[in-house]
């Protein structure tokens, strides 16, 4: 899914530089910050220029029943993507889908079906796919956005929990926490060319800018394994103590930093990619179990979702330090960025 | 093995780099260092856990009685007579040892235990069987676990990890309830009560801030998912839900004691291990000494289906899997978790599993050929 996002930031992060060049300031787009609330099963929307909650929109009438988690954003940023599931994996119902939901009205434009309990979802850099891992069933599903149609449905390892597509479209990447594997999808020829071991408890995987290397955190492991995408093989591992349980990960779109959200000790963790050292930990102001976590286009924010605290914690990128925290949903899971343009 | 030789190559790479960040973070690891201790402290442990669901069980029905002012009704309601079937499946993980040291008390639980599944089986009042048996029992775990593990934090730790995530515990008897086990979640509140106790043994290591979380978590439990110890109809919900604070308050118990309490954690390694720890227990067989190689076996084998790796080797290796699980589950009677995506591996598994260990004629070569494919395990991730 923050290939997804990734992808709309080298897109944005271009054409900032072009409106620069030209006199004109992208920065005038805005930006809403998403973060899903599994257990009361809405969405909190934040605008970033104020940091204040502008909306919460319920995704479910049924929350402790059914829940929001992983979201994407469209290459775009118009559209956020979440996936939706029951608590209850043993069942299929209905509430197994994934919402779409505009950026600019804030109100859910769309929905499909997507059997299985999906867990997160990635979008292909063209917008045209949508990538889910199939908790319950140990399936990775590709769906055509406009019409949810299935193009594809694969076997990956037990408890499918992280999805990311590769910034050239060729490779889905789908993480598996009991399996602790990674399962590369070839996307175009719709097959499944490898699996791999990865740290224990992978939870999330995202590619990094220009799609050279994948990073994927390990919860229990305490680890991020740096991938080689050329060759599908983890060629380092970053270790971030037993205890920092990490989980999501934002990929800076204007720097070599990566941003990784460290549930166990409720820390955020920012790494070098150059050097794949972590440089520093901001812990002090930070919210309780940051699960989720994205950062704004610009680079300037990094955002936690706070899942014990039910809170989002904002994070200037300049002094590495919390600036605020915002009231979220009951607990906060998830975050996404998307852009309302400028026009 | 041309497919075991390809796995072994691409996990080579990739494991030495896990291997060169592998947890030295903690002192100690009791899952590795007492494998065999901990099964059996497990074992004893969990037997008396089901001695405090039967009297939760049996305090509810009582005061139900009361509420009817009707007819009393005795004993044991269907729903939780697996509570009192697993009493054989623990005595298996210590009852060698305990026979060694003291052959009398062995004796006398394994009476007493016959004497409380006569009693549910004929309807009667068992009150007194679980007061006896839950003394032989606590006698038997001062006579099975020397004192300086009993003492010892980091091992007390694994202890209160296998009652929280392992079979019949905190986590599981939640899930279980989701899917209408009323049983397993007495089981899990019966857990949760011995956990807090086990932790209270421990907490006066914790920092103030450590206390706090896992206080935070055993609370959280307690007020919302155990609310009470017996439930009437099956949980609707999350089936997971007691699961997330149990990691977390392990999370945190593993700084506490400064022990590593995930055995999964760095799956080479655990390859490593089981087949040497192993070895001596298959010896043990050959000389005759059946129950205490069981013990072995079943230490041995609840860590590989526990700790992921068999899930590990089911994806990536499934015929090195298939054959370690159908001997586990002959020599042992271990049942693995449902897997979504075991098929094959479950597809051997059918409603007559009561005692799968009957089916095995010769134990000491099963054992052995368990012992190779445990080592063809440990190859796949380089030997």
């Amino acid at each position: 899914m923050r290939t997804r996002r990734n992808a709309r930031y080298r897109v944005a992060a271009l054409a900032l530089a072009t409106a620069l060049a030209t006199g004109a300031a992208l920065a005038q787009d805005s930006y809403r910050l998403y973060v899903a609330n599994e257990y009361s099963a809405d969405i909190t929307i934040i605008d970033t220029a104020t940091d204040e909650v502008i909306k919460t929109l319920s995704v479910s009438g049924r929350p402790g029943e059914v829940r929001p988690r992983g979201m994407a954003v469209s290459p775009d940023g118009r559209t956020i993507y979440v996936a939706v599931s029951d608590f209850n994996p043993q069942i299929e119902t209905p509430e197994d889908k994934i919402v779409a939901i505009d950026v600019e009205t804030n109100e859910v434009i769309n929905e499909f079906r997507a059997g299985g309990n999906p867990e997160r979802v990635a979008v292909s850099p063209d917008g045209t796919q949508i990538w889910a891992a199939l908790e319950a069933i140990a399936q990775g599903a590709g769906y055509d956005v406009q019409t949810g149609e299935q193009l594809g449905i694969f076997r990956v390892g037990v408890e499918a929990e992280g999805v990311a597509v590769s910034p050239d479209g060729k490779w889905v990447y789908i993480t598996a926490e009991a399996t602790h594997t990674v399962t590369v999808i070839d996307r175009e020829n719709l097959q499944v060319v490898k699996h791999f071991l990865v740290g224990n408890r992978p939870r999330v995987v995202e590619f990094s800018n220009d799609g050279t290397r994948a990073y994927v955190s390990a919860e229990i492991g305490g680890t991020i394994s740096v991938v080689d995408t050329s060759t599908h093989t983890v060629i380092e591992t970053i270790n971030l103590g037993l205890d920092s349980r990490p989980v999501e990960i934002a990929v800076d779109p204007t720097s070599d930093r990566i941003y990784v959200a460290g549930g166990g000790t409720s820390a955020v963790y920012v790494i070098d990619t150059t050097t794949n050292e972590v440089i520093a930990t901001i812990r002090e102001q930070m919210g309780r179990r940051p699960w989720g976590i994205a950062i704004t286009p610009d680079g300037s924010k990094v955002y936690t979702a706070d899942g014990l605290s039910d809170s989002v914690t904002v994070i200037d990128t300049d002094c590495l330090c919390v600036v605020k925290r915002i009231e979220a949903g009951r607990g906060a899971h998830s975050a996404e960025i998307g852009v309302v343009p400028r026009d | 093995m041309t497919r075991l030789r390809v796995l072994v190559a691409a996990l080579a790479a990739a494991l030495f780099l896990l291997a060169s960040v592998a947890s030295a973070q903690y002192s100690r690891a009791p899952f590795f260092e007492h494998t065999l201790e901990v099964s059996q402290a497990y074992g004893i442990q969990l037997s008396l856990q089901r001695l405090d669901a039967l009297e939760l069980v049996d305090e509810h029905a009582e005061a139900d009685d009361d509420d009817d002012e009707g007819e009393e009704e005795e004993g044991l309601d269907d729903d939780y007579l697996e509570i009192v079937e697993g009493f054989e499946v623990d005595l298996a993980r210590y009852i060698g040892t305990l026979r060694a040291v003291d052959p009398e008390l062995a004796e006398e639980v394994e009476e007493a235990i016959e004497a409380l599944e006569d009693a549910v089986e004929d309807g009667e009042d068992y009150d007194d069987q679980v007061v006896t048996l839950r003394f032989l029992l606590e006698t038997a775990y001062q006579r099975v676990i020397p004192a300086e593990l009993r003492n010892d934090p980091a091992f007390v730790a694994a202890v209160i990890v296998e009652l929280s995530l392992g079979e019949g515990g905190v986590a599981e008897g939640y899930e279980e309830a989701v899917e209408g086990e009323l049983g397993a979640y007495t089981m899990g509140y019966a857990a949760l009560e011995r956990v807090s106790g086990l932790w209270r043994q421990v907490a006066g290591r914790a920092t103030e801030q450590q206390r706090a979380d896992v206080e935070e978590m055993l609370e959280f439990l307690s007020e919302f998912v155990y609310v009470e110890p017996v439930i009437e109809e099956p949980i609707i919900g999350n089936p997971e839900e007691a699961e997330a604070p149990v990691q977390r308050m392990i999370g945190v118990l593993e700084t506490v004691v400064d022990a590593e309490l995930f055995p999964g954690r760095d799956l080479a390694s655990l390859a490593a291990h089981l087949p040497e720890e192993l070895a001596g227990y298959c010896e043990m067989y050959d000389a005759g000494q059946d129950e205490l190689a069981l013990e072995g076996v079943i230490a041995v084998g609840h860590l590989y289906l526990s700790a992921d790796l068999g899930q590990f080797l089911g994806f990536m290796a499934p015929e090195v899997h298939e054959e370690a699980l159908e001997l586990i589950v002959a020599l042992t009677g271990l049942e693995p978790e449902d897997d979504d995506d075991d098929a094959e591996a479950d597809d051997d598994d059918d409603d007559d599993d009561d005692d799968e260990r009957a089916a095995v004629a010769d134990p000491g070569a099963a054992c052995r050929e368990l012992l190779e494919v445990l080592r063809e395990a440990h190859e796949v991730f380089g030997g």
